[in-house]
């Protein structure tokens, strides 16, 4: 379990030094890989909030959570601290989960989104505080249905962007696609999302 | 780029904090798995010391312990019980199956540095904590798995090489530094064994029952069922 000290940045990257200053030659420092457990303090709340917002339902959180750590476990030694550990962490959590979704729509376990959130008249009003409206849980449950209604790539994006704050080159790296690709989806989730919660608002009204 | 509207902007934030975990949720999480790295990850590894090594990771430090105090039940008991009970943390002690002291609400988990959301208050935790951390929550703040297995793969080595003396020692020594730890059910099928190879009495039967009947799919099993005799017979 125990692993060489982690050694890394404020960004939680590897960082590079010059070996000589005017060769232009930029060599990386020896990386040593954090222990599992800093890794975990590190990684889990992000880890949960992400399993939790990505539709996986309540009895199956702690499995796919599971899941997700036995992985980084068996992969850690691959990390070569090409990017925060929290990135590497939520791009295998993206790749579980989305396994997940996977499989439940197979099964046909799909939520329609009406049966997922709550009463729309509840929604926040932008120009009041929320919490005077809006408890923080049925908040949370209309933005899981939202999220549900996206197909995994743009939920994911979503999710890592807006609710992770994370940048687009960071979910780039955690996802394994370009940067520009990376872009465009989000762009397209938040169309999505901002259109679902209209129909949302209007099936309510009607 | 095509930013949120303020009403979607307004619904995730009345939504931060919504789905953060419980520091329970952490401890329980990372318990079950270690569990499973100690069943899959580990495997036939675990015990796979011979004598001289356990004697050499030793030494002479062994400490002459005057009593036994191995706990009844282990992690994955407790973990089971959590997920039977997942409002148990907050509201209730343990029952009385499990020797732990009860639980406390300790935060063991340290906020990622780049979420937004790590700044921010955590999810309104239950009432009813408790003063006293549960031994579960100290363990996930220490890297000591690895100390962990050392101890455990020691001890079979000295039992399956016959001394019996120093497998209990290094037995004692793990149940002493790792009450609640991940390998508590390992420990406890060694110190079963022990015993039964020391002296098959009825109470080392009825102790060999009692841990196949709580862990019968645990990796020790098949070894337990072969060193104590009579596992089967009616309990008087």
């Amino acid at each position: 379990m125990t692993r060489r000290a982690s050694f890394t940045n404020a960004s939680g990257t590897h960082p590079e030094v010059p070996t000589e200053p005017d060769s232009g030659v930029v060599a990386r420092t020896e990386f040593v890989c954090p222990p599992f457990d800093q890794v975990y303090a590190e990684t889990f709340p992000a880890v949960w909030r992400m399993v939790r917002r990505m539709g996986v339902i309540d009895s199956a959180i702690d499995d796919v959570v599971q899941e997700v750590y036995v992985t980084v476990y068996r992969k850690l030694d691959q990390f070569e601290g090409r990017c925060a550990i929290k990135t590497w962490v939520l791009g295998i959590l993206t790749r579980v989960v989305n396994n997940y979704r996977r499989v439940r729509r197979r099964k046909g376990r799909g939520h329609a989104l009406s049966s997922v959130v709550g009463d729309p008249d509840l929604l926040p009003d932008s120009q009041i505080d929320p919490h005077e409206q809006v408890s923080r849980a049925e908040a949370g449950r209309i933005v899981h249905g939202l999220l549900d209604e996206l197909d995994d790539d743009k939920a994911s994006v979503f999710a890592l962007a807006e609710l992770e704050g994370m940048s687009v080159p960071e979910i780039a790296e955690a996802l394994g696609t370009n940067v520009n690709t990376t872009y465009a989806r989000l762009r397209a989730a938040r169309r999505d999302f901002e259109r679902g919660l209209r129909r949302l608002q209007a099936q309510h009204r009607g | 780029m095509d930013e949120l509207g303020p009403r979607a902007r307004a619904l995730l934030d009345a939504a931060e904090g919504a789905d953060d975990p419980a520091s329970a949720d952490a401890v329980r999480v990372r318990a079950a798995v270690l569990s499973r790295i100690g069943s899959a990850g580990f495997g036939a590894a675990l015990f796979s010391l011979s004598l001289e090594q356990a004697k050499a990771f030793l030494g002479a430090a062994v400490p002459k312990l005057a009593t036994v105090a191995l706990l009844a039940v282990g992690t994955s008991a407790l973990y089971h019980h959590w997920r039977e009970h997942p409002n148990a943390l907050a509201n209730a002690s343990v029952p009385a199956v499990v020797s732990a002291p009860a639980v406390a609400a300790a935060p063991p988990v340290a906020p990622s540095s780049t979420s937004p959301q790590a700044t921010r208050a955590p999810s309104a935790e239950p009432a009813q904590v408790r003063s006293k951390p549960h031994p579960l929550a100290k363990a996930l703040q220490r890297d000591d798995l690895e100390a962990e297995m050392r101890l455990v793969r020691a001890a079979d080595a000295a039992l399956r090489a016959g001394d019996l003396a120093l497998s209990q020692n290094l037995l004692i020594q793990h149940a002493r530094e790792f009450p609640n730890g991940a390998l508590a059910e390992e420990r406890e099928g060694l110190r079963v064994i022990a015993t039964c190879e020391g002296s098959a009495t009825e109470s080392t039967r009825r102790a060999a029952n009692r841990f196949l009947q709580r862990a019968p799919r645990a990796l020790i099993a098949g070894r337990i069922r072969a060193a104590c005799a009579g596992l089967d017979e009616p309990e008087n």
